[in-house]
């Protein structure tokens, strides 16, 4: 018999920036909040205290911040016709746990999307016409325009303090920033961090290829900072250790630094960790839930009941939830029916390294997640897609998140992997390379999509979620076309060797290798409850008191990280929920 | 291909006096380099230190 606990207003599940932000505003609105995490609860002290944090072995290697796949997972194939096996080990992607979640170990890159990716599909029918969408890939216009997330675009800026120069404000276009991005309703919080040689190096060869650089938005400060909410930051001090780990300076913005500080407070909050959600409840008749089902930390099962519940786990666990309780229909590729599942799509990424003499002082082990540069001359509408031969941009970069030596050092093609000829070339590379990374939009496609594995279970019985996804032509086109123009721009800094690692004609997809943790879409976001299943403000068409913020909702994504898209999606979606749903319960979309 | 106990921090085991660090200059564990990110004409100066607090 499971406990059963008095009911709340809401609850939560999962306690990173989508949970950490619905809990803030939530209770703002007078709600009593309760979250479940699956993970420890975490803070900057003691858990990302120097010097125990900086342990490469233990937190790259080992991935200690990160979700153990020993419980649960997800199982991967290429097609349909392929039998799924487990993801047994961190590789393509890096799923956190614990409180702040995946917003704990992330870099800090902090993009909004452009205008146009708001409406790719309609967009690109006006350009280039109908035809010229591949049969197959299944794109789709996001719900909501770029002027409707502004607002929240910007609160979460301010929120996570995030270091950066506009490039349109109020309509004008001014010298430094981005001159093709939305327009802003601010500057930044804070201004750009310092550049490390890499990203002095990407200015200059960008700007001799005629392309717009910019610095990349970043939640790792620049300054001292005190948000809206009274949390306070610190300057990065550029310690290497950012992405795989928590901030021990109080510098990269998180769930834990930047909001948490408040809701710890809260009576109307309370956070239990080791709570493992196991499936949401539903009436009989499937169109309302009465709350959720977890194991609580000593593993009794426990009912937690509900007004609203708040799937605010990682992207790829909101849709397994989905598809273990049934919360709508799920996908059916080969019928082309359904909705959860639907549109799984994920990240181009592809890396140039540069080499050079010891003269030059790269020093790849000064680090800091979000700094560094960028242009989107590839990007949204400046790509002649007709002229390029694919669909979506990219964005080509600086970046330096800090690479200590068990990570991985890149040698100079030729050099062996043994002896003392490798010894010699980790010589020569540590200290006097860098990269620059293509970061290319992901479509989606009718083949790409999650359902629940038919053959393997996770610890606690349930169908594992299986990701059926593998790269299409598009994303090949994509990936030859900007890594050639990165190589171009390369030669421009005269490097002692060069290389690249463009995806070649008919590569598969390599979930072994780490590309990116932008997994998206399963659980999308629409106009049509026949091909999405969350409605403009994230809730779900079939069980309107079930809301799933996270990029599950993208259709589709695009050149950028997902975070301040999500961010400012989940703020989107809170509004709505104060000032629509809590006056009058109910689908705040009808069809 | 990664080589883990011959780059990981001594305390498990590997990397006796931090030799392989100081072959390839890595600072190890120190964690800050708000003085040395803009510059460019000399190498970086200080030795490793590892989680111990020792410096190689």
């Amino acid at each position: 018999m499971a406990i059963v606990k008095p009911k709340v207003d809401a609850v939560i599940v999962g306690m990173g920036w989508t949970g950490a932000i619905m809990a803030k505003e939530l209770t703002d609105a007078g709600l009593r909040v309760v979250a479940l995490e699956r993970g420890p609860d975490r803070d900057t002290q003691p858990d990302f205290a120097y010097p125990r944090v900086v342990d490469e072995l233990e937190g790259s290697i080992h991935r200690k911040f990160l979700q153990s796949l020993s419980k649960e997972t997800i199982t991967a194939r290429h097609t349909m016709k392929d039998n799924a096996v487990p993801y047994r080990q961190v590789g393509s992607f890096k799923p956190g746990t614990g409180v702040g979640g995946a917003g704990t170990h992330w870099s800090g890159c902090h993009f909004r999307a452009l205008r146009e990716d708001f409406n790719l599909r309609s967009n690109l029918k006006q350009r280039y016409g109908a035809k010229f969408i591949p049969e197959g890939m299944t794109i789709a216009d996001f719900p909501l325009s770029y002027e409707d997330l502004e607002p929240h675009f910007d609160h979460f800026e301010y929120v996570c303090g995030t270091s950066g120069k506009a490039g349109v404000l109020n309509g004008a276009k001014i010298a430094g920033g981005n001159p093709f991005e939305g327009s802003r309703s601010r500057e930044f919080p804070l201004p750009p961090n310092r550049n490390y040689l890499g990203a002095e190096m990407f200015y200059k060869a960008a700007r001799e290829m005629g392309y717009s650089p910019y610095p990349i938005p970043a939640s790792n400060a620049s300054a001292a900072y005190v948000n809206p909410y009274g949390c306070q930051m610190g300057p990065c001090n550029f310690c290497g250790f950012c992405s795989d780990y928590g901030c021990l300076n109080y510098s990269k913005a998180s769930p834990n630094v930047s909001i948490l500080p408040v809701l710890r407070l809260r009576k109307e909050f309370e956070l239990r960790a080791h709570a493992q959600v196991l499936k949401v409840n539903l009436d009989s008749a499937r169109t309302r839930a009465t709350g959720v089902t977890y194991l609580d930390a000593t593993g009794r099962e426990t009912e937690q009941p509900a007004d609203l519940v708040l799937l605010c786990a990682f992207s790829l666990f909101n849709v397994h939830l989905m598809l273990l309780s049934g919360i709508g229909t799920p996908y059916d590729p080969v019928a082309d029916s359904g909705t959860v599942g639907r549109n799984y799509s994920y990240q181009n990424l592809n890396r140039v390294t540069l080499f050079f003499d010891d003269s030059v002082q790269a020093n790849g082990f000064i680090g800091i997640g979000g700094g560094g540069a960028t242009f989107d001359d590839l990007n949204g509408n400046q790509l002649d897609s007709a002229k390029a031969g694919f669909v979506g941009g990219g964005v080509i970069w600086a970046r330096q998140p800090g690479s200590g030596p068990i990570r991985g050092i890149t040698t100079a093609p030729g050099v062996p992997n043994w002896g003392s000829a490798w010894k010699q070339g980790v010589k020569d590379a540590f200290r006097h390379s860098f990269y620059f990374e293509v970061q290319g939009a992901c479509m989606s496609y009718r083949g790409n999509f999650l359902d629940l594995d038919p053959t393997y279970r996770d610890a606690f019985g349930r169908p594992l979620l299986r990701m059926t996804f593998d790269w299409n032509d598009n994303e090949i086109r994509a990936s030859q076309f900007l890594v050639g123009k990165a190589l171009q721009m390369c030669k421009v800094l005269n490097p002692k060797a060069l290389s690249g690692d463009a995806k070649k004609a008919g590569e598969h997809y390599n979930i072994t290798r780490y590309q990116s943790t932008h997994t998206c879409g399963g659980a999308i976001m629409g106009t049509d409850p026949k091909t999405s299943a969350l409605n403009r403000y994230l809730q779900s068409w079939d069980v309107p008191n079930v809301f799933a913020p996270g990029a599950n909702a993208f259709p589709q994504n695009n050149g950028y990280n997902p975070t301040g898209i999500v961010g400012a999606l989940t703020y989107w979606a809170a509004k709505a929920i104060r000032e629509q749903y809590i006056k009058s319960p109910g689908a705040l979309v009808h069809t | 291909m990664k080589r883990m106990g011959y780059f990981c921090d001594p305390q498990h085991g590997g990397n006796k006096n931090m030799s392989a660090w100081k072959m390839i200059g890595y600072p190890g564990m120190r964690a800050d380099y708000t003085n040395w990110v803009e510059v460019r004409d000399q190498p970086y100066p200080l030795p490793p230190v590892d989680l111990a607090g020792k410096r190689g």
